[in-house]
């Protein structure tokens, strides 16, 4: 039994401590829901005097609404820009005019624009790293044009929820293998270690009023071949929606500078590489380039790729120079196969097979090489290999990797191993029936 | 006084690894990926084999003394005034460790999610939780450890499953990190990881089976070994080195990164409940120890009325820092040198010479 | 004054409490035993009393001595040795006495004083227990005279009763009519004496005793008894006829079920204890008698089966129970407050339940229970929290659906305490933990709402506690009927008046819902009260403040004792590494020992295989295997 007497006095206790702690406290961070204004998605421009221009765009709660009326989508959201040094200046501006309090709790998105990220985005990356609201898993993206004109023209059509919009076009590539992933933590690790170089989504506003315009765009063929879907970058596609934000292609880094771009196919084959790409389709001419028929127009094979298993990067140094060797397994469904031959069974089997795969392998090779020579940025992480050849980090650090890294030479081998064949087992040509 | 308390063995091994793990959410991933690189793991892994060793010494020789705290120990090696220095020494070694742990602790929560509450504030709350922890005593204690101990676990846990997408194995290269030199000698400094594991030495008289405290050392050892290591594997294999010496909460860093869909992402408030439950025991743990031992050395009747006091003491102290750094920087540079020797070395000292004062003894009496 | 002093000195000084009982399942060392004996010895009597006692001994004569030490209930023996031996060698510890006390010590016994042995002559006795009962003014007290012829000669009784209390066939048939007309029938009497011949021959009644104070007499009377007084016998008879109106057997009213035997206790002390043998069907039942009240006299009995109860938890009780003195005891929600451990820790430490099947399963773990006269609830001691958020239903159920039950019974807990709490802590402190699509929801729900989410939630619970309220009290049918219409059109116009937001209804409503799941009545108060100190606390801090509540909560929770038992065990402290029933189920072949924690005499529960067709024949092949040994 306890002493009533004790009982009594730690009840005591305890009502005085609680007592206390409630008329000391006053619920100093305590604010309310609808006392704070969300920011969707943030853009990033240069301002004058080497200021930066903010573009906030905020969910309108009343329009995103709950109950029996659906929000009204052009209401959803709405933008506020200003002009700063800093990004906490900005949003002290951004706070005087609005009567709620900016919380970035929620920001799906922070739009750089390309004119900033070729300065350099270091100071960004920190603010981003240090401040407890910004999300490690926010993305990041890089805009060709101004960030502000991005987000003025992207309207969440399809959803209610700006902040869902951005979350779904931002993750598309996980469908198209033409953008990629990256989060703001992602990116800010490559860019803070010395084995690899980060790449941010390409994101830009398509500028096509009308299906007409195609023509500028579809010109002149990329290489002497066909212009592939793949061969864009954002703001230069052949597509016309309300929404005019477009999500293709990847800005590729150096440190922490923008050193270049690669376009939706390139892109694929970055993901290839590093062992990202989760599922695409995948077009490849028609191996039998020579029975192209009487209506003179090229066929396809349209496949549907993922990565068998994780790709195998091996480095060796020859004569202090890397010798890089790409080991990468496909494997795939044929969706359509568009020429007369069919490539279901046997031997057009394996002769589509072995099409794809070199198809494949100079595609990967031509990027490689574009990395090297063009952006000399060893985006594919080929450094955590030869990291592990290391014992110590110093020895590691004064090796100075991404100096080898412009003269090494690269051997890919690719393999497609196509698994099923869709609805259709064999395709019988309907001239054979007439 | 209080009742007789008696302690089972999975409870004391829970109090021990609370103790002793608890600082994996303060900053123990980020101290020793700064002091070993990107071999953080390693060194705890070789630190808690150079523990468990001088752990299996000391619990040797403690074989002769068990059932008898390390006062008492001092006590027959040196006479009273042995007992008083060694309880001075122990009660300087908390009395260091508690406020700063305290102040972390607060300042942790006030980073993660009360920005603008005053600091005092948050450590009051914290101060209320050890109070009342402190009061009722250790048996009570030790069984909040039983219930809560394995909870602690199972989300450290789940934070590591759900970090697994954010791995990334090659972060764990060069392998030996800033070389083999600098591990063995920041390895000695580290070997005050595990200074907590003093606790054991205390609630000896308490234990349910006094010959069994070896294993429960062992026990606890092995457990906090496990989680020390693999909570700085885990962080170094979801951020890439020279970030991994950036973040000041190592843990809550990676809770932040977990994102398993759309869904499933920003879950890391949730796991303040488990921070402040792991501060918690730690801190009512640490401030029943400082009153425990104070009683002791000076052979006090009650305990009780030294909490207020102690807890006065440790708050106040816990305010004295006048930053963030300096905080870190007590704990870091000041405690972590100097409380391994009062770890290991002083019990081993007390020990040795206990030992050959009780067989002189014996060898007397025989030849009488 | 005082209290505050006291409180003061408490609070700064942290003054020890007194030592607390020992485990008290462990073997008591020399000097406790010693102890407990010396109460049990000390009957009802506490230091106080003795202290009184000897005084007033010392004053009084020997006659009123003795016939105060036979009253004190069931040691009537040891006393009477004791005073034989002469009064000084029991040497009660005196101990200064505060005023008040020692007065009330003193107008109790005076009350008491007025009843002595009974008197030899009949017209002393009527006058006597004419007086005691006031029977001139009291209308259902009766009294028969008549007169009866024993050995020859003839004697004058008379009988008392109270009317409606007892049986009148009964009394009729079996006392009043041999009595009366068959008094000369036995032969071979000689060698007997009158009292013998009347107790021998002529009362053919199951429950005779006989009654050498008027005390003795009253007790029964009261009780439903009847007094019979007999000339010149210096004895009177009591013989127990009790027949008074009582509830039937019925159903359970608050702890349904739909498996299981669907009897419930009620409120007569015999009834119950006829019920519990009844299922248990053991002679090992111990039913011990024990009174408590000083006034009220309200029989309750010690329930336990003798070999499988620890015989230190059955002493624990017995003294606990002796040891209880109030005027009146009518419910054993009472004796519960009297009993408990811990008054102020919000939980209940005993378990009070309706159910003979369900006391009967707890006395066969070695539990004790307690009846109590008059009310229809049994006390099962010592529990622990897992006990109580058990359902009777659980063992009836087959083990997936209790599993699963158990579960949803423990959300629901969960849900009451804490859900509120996380809803404010959330959307005040934490909002990046809501996903963003909720989120926009609850702002532009909360738009119009005037108040801060703390009040409206305040609101609300309060509302819905005012509901559950009236709905109790409300007569009749309309209760449940206003509770739920009460809600739906509350919660609507609240809605619409925009006094709350829509979520924050949900978040209430799934509160009350969650507290009707939780099986025991008192857990369910406490649960739905610390509800709103978590609300204050993650009002204050947000998470952080319902950590420090949950802490400070388990930490209470951690340090109480149901009659010795640590509340929170077998987790805390962890006693058995064995699979126990206490959040998951046990499959009911697997429940192969008692808990342990109770130290019960056997705790060897059944054997490992407990279903014995397991066992297949050696060398049977099933599925391809050859089965080797079982």
């Amino acid at each position: 039994m306890m002493s009533t007497r004790n009982n009594n006095a730690r009840t005591v206790i305890i009502a005085c401590i609680l007592i206390l702690i409630m008329t000391t406290s006053g619920c100093h961070d305590a604010i309310e829901i609808d006392e704070m204004v969300y920011v969707v998605a943030m853009g990033l421009d240069r301002g004058v005097e080497g200021n930066i221009r903010m573009s906030m765009l905020l969910a309108v709660p009343i329009a995103v609404g709950v109950g029996p009326e659906p929000g009204e989508v052009d209401k959803a959201t709405t933008m506020i820009t200003v002009e700063a040094p800093t990004i906490f200046g900005g949003m002290n501006i951004a706070n005087s005019m609005l009567s709620k309090q900016l919380n970035f709790s929620h920001a799906k998105l922070v739009v750089i624009s390309s004119d900033i990220a070729q300065r350099g985005i270091e100071r960004y990356m920190n603010t981003f790293n240090r401040f407890r609201e910004f999300r490690p898993n926010t993305f990041l993206g890089i805009s060709k044009g101004p960030a502000e004109d991005f987000l003025k023209t992207s309207k969440p059509i399809l959803e209610a929820n700006p902040a869902k919009y951005y979350e779904l076009l931002m993750e598309s590539w996980e469908i198209t293998g033409f953008s990629v992933d990256s989060y703001v933590k992602d990116s800010y690790a490559d860019m803070r270690s010395i084995d690899s170089e980060a790449v941010a989504a390409l994101l830009d506003v398509n500028r096509l009023e009308d299906s007409s315009e195609f023509k500028k765009i579809l010109g002149e063929p990329i290489n002497d071949q066909k212009t592939m879907e793949g061969d864009y970058t954002a703001e230069s596609v052949p597509a016309i929606f309300d929404s005019k934000s477009m999500n293709m292609g990847a800005a590729v880094f150096k440190g922490d500078k923008m050193a270049g771009e690669l376009n939706g196919r390139e892109t694929v084959f970055y993901l290839m590489v590093t062992g990202k790409l989760q599922d695409a389709y995948f077009t490849v001419p028609d191996p039998q380039q020579g029975t192209i028929g009487e209506d003179n127009e090229a066929k396809f094979v349209s496949l549907r790729l993922n990565l068998a298993r994780k790709p195998v990067i091996q480095v060796e140094m020859k004569e202090n120079i890397p010798h890089i060797t790409v080991h990468i397994l496909l494997e795939g469904i044929i969706l359509t196969s568009e020429g007369e031959k069919d490539y279901s069974t046997g031997e057009g089997l394996k002769q589509l097979e072995d099409f794809s795969a070199e198809y494949i392998r100079k595609d990967i090779l031509s990027f490689m090489e574009k990395t090297r020579d063009e952006f000399n940025s060893d985006i594919c992480g080929v450094g955590k290999k030869m990291k592990q050849k290391f014992l110590n980090w110093d020895d590691w650090e004064q090796f100075h990797w991404a100096e080898k890294y412009q003269n090494s030479i690269f051997d890919i081998v690719t393999k497609v191993s196509i698994r099923r064949t869709g609805m259709k087992i064999k395709q019988i040509p309907m001239s054979d029936a007439k | 006084m209080e009742r007789k308390i008696k302690i089972g063995n999975f409870e004391a091994a829970c109090l021990l690894l609370n103790m002793i793990s608890s600082k994996i959410i303060l900053d123990f991933p980020r101290t020793v990926a700064e002091d070993a690189g990107t071999a953080g793991w390693l060194m705890t892994l070789l630190v808690s084999v150079a523990v468990f060793a001088i752990f299996s010494v000391i619990s040797k020789l403690y074989k002769k003394f068990s059932g008898q705290d390390i006062l008492d120990v001092g006590e027959s090696a040196f006479g009273t005034v042995g007992k008083i220095l060694a309880g001075i020494l122990f009660l300087v070694q908390f009395l260091l460790i508690i406020p700063v742990i305290l102040r972390g602790f607060a300042e942790d929560i006030k980073v993660i999610s009360l920005a603008s509450t005053p600091v005092s504030l948050v450590m009051l709350l914290f101060c209320a939780g050890m109070v009342v922890g402190a009061y009722l005593g250790l048996e009570t204690l030790v069984r909040i450890h039983a219930l809560l101990v394995p909870l602690l676990a199972a989300a450290f846990t789940v934070i590591s499953i759900m970090n697994i997408p954010n791995f990334e194995f090659s972060r764990l290269a060069p392998w030996l990190g800033r070389g083999a030199e600098t591990i063995l000698k920041e390895g000695v400094k580290n070997l005050s990881i595990y200074s907590e594991l003093i606790a054991l030495f205390f609630i000896m008289p308490f234990l349910h089976k006094k010959s069994d405290f070896a294993g429960i050392g062992r026990y606890s050892l092995f457990f906090s070994a496990l989680f020390l290591v693999f909570s700085s594997m885990c962080y170094t294999l979801v951020y890439p080195y020279p970030a991994t010496t950036e973040y000041f909460l190592p843990m809550y860093q990676m809770t932040r990164a977990i994102r398993l869909g759309r869904f499933f992402t920003r879950i890391e408030s949730a796991f303040i409940v488990i921070w402040a439950f792991s501060a918690f025991l730690y801190l009512s743990s640490g401030l029943y120890f400082l009153t425990w031992i104070f009683q002791k050395t000076f052979a006090l009747q009650k305990r009780k009325p030294l909490i207020l006091p102690f807890t006065i003491l440790v708050f106040t102290g816990g305010i004295i820092p006048e930053n963030l750094y300096s905080t870190l920087q007590i704990e870091m540079e000041l405690y972590r040198s100097v409380s391994w020797i009062i770890t290991f070395l002083l019990p081993l000292l007390l020990l040795g010479i206990a030992t050959i004062r009780s067989r002189n003894k014996k060898r007397k009496e025989a030849a009488e | 004054m005082k209290s505050i002093k006291t409180y003061l000195k408490a609070i700064f000084l942290f003054s020890p409490g007194k030592p607390k009982d020992p485990f008290i399942l462990e073997a008591p060392s020399k000097d406790e035993e010693q102890d407990s004996k010396k109460d049990s010895e000390q009957g009802h009597g506490g230091i106080y009393e003795h202290g009184a006692e000897k005084e007033d001994d010392i004053r009084r004569n020997k006659m009123k001595k003795e016939s105060e030490d036979k009253e004190k209930g069931d040691i009537k023996e040891q006393e009477k040795r004791r005073s034989k031996e002469n009064i000084p060698s029991r040497k009660p510890v005196i101990q200064p006495i505060p005023l008040e006390e020692k007065d009330n010590a003193h107008s109790d016994k005076k009350e008491d004083d007025d009843i002595g042995d009974i008197h030899a002559s009949i017209k002393d006795c009527l006058e006597k227990i004419k007086s005691i009962y006031t029977a001139d003014i009291n209308g259902d007290f009766k009294i028969r005279e008549f007169r009866i012829r024993v050995k020859g000669k003839i004697y004058s009784a008379f009988v008392c009763f109270f009317d409606g209390m007892i049986d009148r066939l009964l009394v009729n048939i079996s006392i009043l009519q041999p009595l009366m007309t068959l008094s000369t029938l036995p032969i071979d009497t000689e060698e007997q004496s009158v009292q013998e011949v009347i107790y021998n021959h002529l009362m053919p009644q199951n429950q005779i005793k006989t009654c050498k104070t008027y005390q003795e007499v009253v007790d029964e009377v009261n009780f439903g008894g009847i007094g019979i007084f007999i000339d010149s016998l210096g004895v009177a008879f009591s013989g127990d006829v009790k027949g008074w109106e009582h509830r039937t057997v019925d159903k359970p009213t608050s702890e349904l079920n739909i498996r299981g035997p669907k009897e419930a206790f009620n409120e007569t002390n015999r009834m119950n204890t006829a019920l519990l043998r009844k299922t248990l069907k053991d002679e090992n039942l111990i039913v011990e008698d024990v009174l408590i009240g000083t006034r009220s006299k309200t029989p309750c009995s010690i329930v336990y089966i003798k070999n499988l109860a620890n015989s230190s938890l059955v002493d624990e009780v017995r003294r606990r129970m002796k040891s209880i003195k109030v005027g009146y005891l009518q419910d054993s929600g009472e004796l519960e407050q009297l009993l408990e451990d811990s008054t102020f820790l919000p939980a209940p430490q005993m378990l009070l339940t309706e159910r003979p099947d369900r006391v009967a399963s707890y006395l066969g773990e070695g539990r004790v229970g307690i009846i109590v006269h008059g009310s229809p609830y049994v006390i099962i001691a010592p529990v622990t929290l897992f006990n109580l958020i058990h359902s009777p239903e659980d063992s009836y159920l087959r083990y997936p659906y209790a599993t699963l039950l158990r579960f949803i019974r423990i959300m629901g807990i969960l849900f009451t305490l804490l859900l509120p709490s996380i809803y404010l802590a959330i959307t005040n402190f934490h909002q990046e933990m809501l996903p963003t699509d909720l989120l926009l929801a609850i702002a532009s729900s909360r738009e119009k709402v005037p108040f801060p989410t703390i009040v409206s939630i305040l609101i609300m619970e309060l509302a819905f506690e005012l509901i559950r309220e009236a709905g109790i009290r409300i007569p009749g049918p309309i209760g449940t009927t206003l509770g739920i219409v009460g809600a739906l059109i509350l919660g609507q116009a609240a809605v619409s008046a925009n006094l709350v937001s829509p979520i924050l209804i949900i978040i209430v409503a799934v509160t009350g819902i969650g507290s009707f799941a939780i099986p025991d009545f008192s857990l369910g108060y406490s649960f739905r009260a610390i509800r709103f100190i978590y609300l204050l606390l993650a009002s204050i801090s947000g998470l952080l403040g319902i950590a420090l509540g949950i802490f400070v909560y388990l930490l209470f929770l951690a340090h109480a004792h149901s009659f010795g038992v640590p509340f929170l065990v077998p987790f805390a402290p962890k006693t058995t590494g064995k699979r126990t029933n206490t959040i998951f189920k046990t499959p009911l072949w697997k429940e192969e020992d008692r808990p342990d924690f109770l130290n019960p005499k056997a705790v060897r529960k059944q054997p490992s295989i407990s279903r014995g067709w397991v066992i297949k024949e050696k060398g049977v092949i099933e599925d391809g295997e050859k089965n080797k040994d079982r």
